[in-house]
């Protein structure tokens, strides 16, 4: 198997998160779910890379076990050369504030008692970056203005606010400590269409601006284009293709991100929209396919899908993919 | 090309939804028009909050009363008005003339009876079919909505199954009578990409087959322009654009519908280094908000004077379009004075 470096702020080595099933009372069935089986990525600074799957497919314990949120079985997570499994602690909280993530949903993220002063303050106050109240409340005043609400939200409750706004404060929140790296999981999905856009032009001004690293965890093709430089398509708890995010969608190499794509209807009543659907559904992660994980449902499946466990390969500089129908470096079909 | 009004399976007029909070009523639909036709997709398009769940549960008269109450408006369906007919009357239309697919097939099964039983029922009590035959027509339709080893998925519980074999379930109760109007709230929001293709593919082949009148709501642009012929948006409870889907999707008059056109971006479409989408500022008035013109004044980049004055109606423009915005009647104006000499 042909490694692929990953230097950069943060890199996932060969990461591992099984989750043990619980069979009967107090006892321990050997079974496990596979959420992330065997996952290897990099993102540079100030780069976005986009995680794109279907529910299930374990993206988001991805995202979690990156933040060390989720214990990893096996493997490792550097963050700008430190191996975050070593750290437990007071040095793990110091690079907690480097590392902030984004919550799906608006709504159940923010603690209801809390304004907004204390929602987005309450970390500073923690990592001892404001001293006096007075410090906190410049503070505060100025990050809503960066996300583009009044600074007279301050003294307001969750329950006053709108999803788009909820989600501005909960982005707010996040940038409170200046991290390098955000991991936002799902930013988009509760909102409406015409909030989304306002969301992900903020996102993407401010990551511009920021020059932050984002890990960017969604099930929207469209928006994880416009949002992201690199992609990474996930499919049952492994990575089957990677590229910069424009020769993903001109050439897309693997059959489950072509699915993915042509799935996606249209929105011009005029091209005619006629996806071949993929049979089937996820398999489970508890008793994954043998072989390549995706053959179940795969269009083009052969004997040897069955067999061996295709590797994730340079197909062609920087496009990775897990298939076996594309072994060497080749011409784009499509 | 515009569908007579004779012609249509279910015409909905000055449909008002209220939600009382004490002594105050707020319309959450303010008087709806609509028209299907036979065999017609009629996609309702709006964002969350703006009414379109609510005029569809209207239909069959399912709004959750209290706190919300229908408080007028007529809805003529087969020579009837729904909104009169007695609570027994208005059963025998459920799922035998207009049936119903709920947007989570999760919740809208009973957790406590498999799914064969729950379909069966409809056979049983709008068939009047005995449980050996509703059993047998159960499987039958199972395997028709592409569910695998029908016979045994029958015996079932709702969550042994997937989300969209949920769906298909849902999609097999609908069509046990062969209803002519089949209303589908948000049918495919839940599921995921891959399982939404596979259901509206499903729904496409439905409508050839049966000549099925299918009424679409739905947020995603996307399905609209591949399955529905007609569009009607709505916004703050009110249709602010109705029109024939290429039309709708090829000129857009209303800023709203511009707006929503505009925020969703098009994966054969996004410019390489296209910086921004073209959002719509804003969020949409709540009900009972105090507006006087305009709901949508406040977030049109094109406002001018009379938006925060005058209520716009829904002016006709062109064939079979119209619009509830003041631009297309000052157009209007400028061209007869224009012709005037």
């Amino acid at each position: 198997m042909k490694r692929v470096a990953h230097p950069g702020l943060v890199s996932v080595e060969d990461l591992y998160v099984h989750f043990p099933l619980h069979s009967a009372f107090m006892k321990r069935s050997r079974d496990v779910v596979r959420a992330v089986d065997g996952v290897s990525l990099g993102i540079e600074p100030g780069e976005t890379l986009g995680l794109v799957g279907e529910s299930g497919c374990g993206k988001t314990t991805l995202g979690w076990s990156v933040l060390k949120l989720v214990r990893p079985t096996a493997g490792r997570v550097l963050f700008d050369g430190t191996d975050l499994s070593q750290l437990t602690g007071r040095p793990l909280r110091r690079f907690r504030r480097h590392m902030q993530l984004i919550f799906q949903d608006p709504y159940g993220s923010l603690n209801p008692r809390m304004t907004v002063y204390n929602i987005v303050g309450e970390a500073m106050r923690v990592h001892g970056i404001v001293k006096s109240r007075k410090a906190q409340r410049e503070r505060v005043a100025s990050l809503l203005e960066t996300v583009g609400l009044r600074s007279d939200f301050i003294y307001r409750y969750p329950h006053e606010l709108s999803g788009g706004q909820r989600q501005r404060i909960g982005i707010a929140r996040a940038l409170a400590l200046e991290p390098r790296f955000l991991v936002a999981d799902e930013p988009l999905s509760a909102l409406d269409v015409s909030i989304q856009a306002q969301i992900v032009n903020l996102m993407k001004d401010l990551q511009e601006k920021l020059k932050i690293s984002m890990l960017f965890i969604t099930h929207d093709l469209k928006m994880v284009k416009f949002l992201s430089h690199t992609i990474a398509v996930m499919y049952l708890g492994r990575i089957v293709e990677k590229a910069p995010a424009d020769e993903l969608f001109l050439h897309p190499l693997h059959p489950y991100t072509r699915a993915l794509m042509e799935a996606i209807p249209v929105p011009d009543p005029l091209s005619k929209w006629q996806p071949t659907p993929l049979k089937g559904e996820i398999p489970s992660p508890i008793h994954p396919p043998t072989g390549c994980n995706f053959r179940t449902r795969c269009p083009h499946v052969f004997e040897l899908c069955e067999r061996a466990d295709p590797h994730l390969l340079e197909a062609k500089a920087g496009h990775l993919v897990a298939c076996h129908l594309v072994k060497e470096p080749e011409e784009p079909t499509s | 090309m515009t569908q007579e009004a004779s012609e249509s399976v279910l015409r909905i007029e000055g449909l008002r939804v209220v939600i009382k909070r004490g002594r105050r009523k707020n319309a959450v639909v303010d008087g709806v028009d609509l028209s299907i036709g036979r065999g017609e997709v009629l996609g309702l398009v709006g964002e969350s909050g703006c009414g379109k769940t609510m005029t569809a549960l209207s239909i069959l008269r399912l709004v959750p009363d209290p706190p919300m109450e229908i408080s007028s408006g007529r809805i003529l369906f087969g020579g009837r008005d729904l909104l009169k007919l007695s609570a027994s009357g208005i059963r025998k239309v459920r799922g035998r003339e207009i049936s119903m697919i709920f947007q989570e097939p999760m919740s809208a099964l009973n957790p406590v009876h498999t799914c064969g039983r729950q379909v069966m029922e409809v056979f049983q009590v709008h068939k009047g079919l005995s449980r050996h035959h509703a059993r047998t027509r159960t499987i039958e339709l199972f395997e028709m909505v592409g569910i695998p080893a029908a016979s045994t998925r029958i015996n079932a519980y709702p969550h042994e199954l997937s989300g969209g074999m949920l769906q298909r379930v849902m999609v097999a109760m609908a069509i046990v009578c062969r209803p002519p109007l089949i209303i589908a709230d948000e049918p495919t929001t839940a599921l995921d990409v891959t399982i939404q293709a596979q259901v509206l593919e499903l729904l496409v082949k439905l409508r050839s087959d049966f000549g099925t009148s299918l009424l679409f709501i739905t947020h995603d642009l996307g399905i609209v322009a591949q399955l529905a012929n007609r569009i009607s948006i709505m916004y703050a409870g009110q249709i602010v654009e109705e029109g024939p889907v290429t039309e709708i999707f090829s000129t857009p008059v209303h800023p709203y519908t511009l707006g929503l056109l505009d925020s969703v971006p098009r994966l054969d479409e996004i410019a390489e280094g296209q910086s921004r989408l073209r959002a719509i500022g804003g969020v949409a008035p709540e009900p009972g908000a105090l507006t006087t013109g305009c709901r949508f004044a406040d977030r049109c980049e094109f406002v001018f004077e009379r938006c925060r004055s005058e209520v716009p109606e829904l002016f006709t423009y062109g064939e079979g379009r119209r619009t509830r915005c003041f631009l297309v009647d000052e157009a209007a104006t400028m061209r007869i004075s224009q012709e005037a000499p």
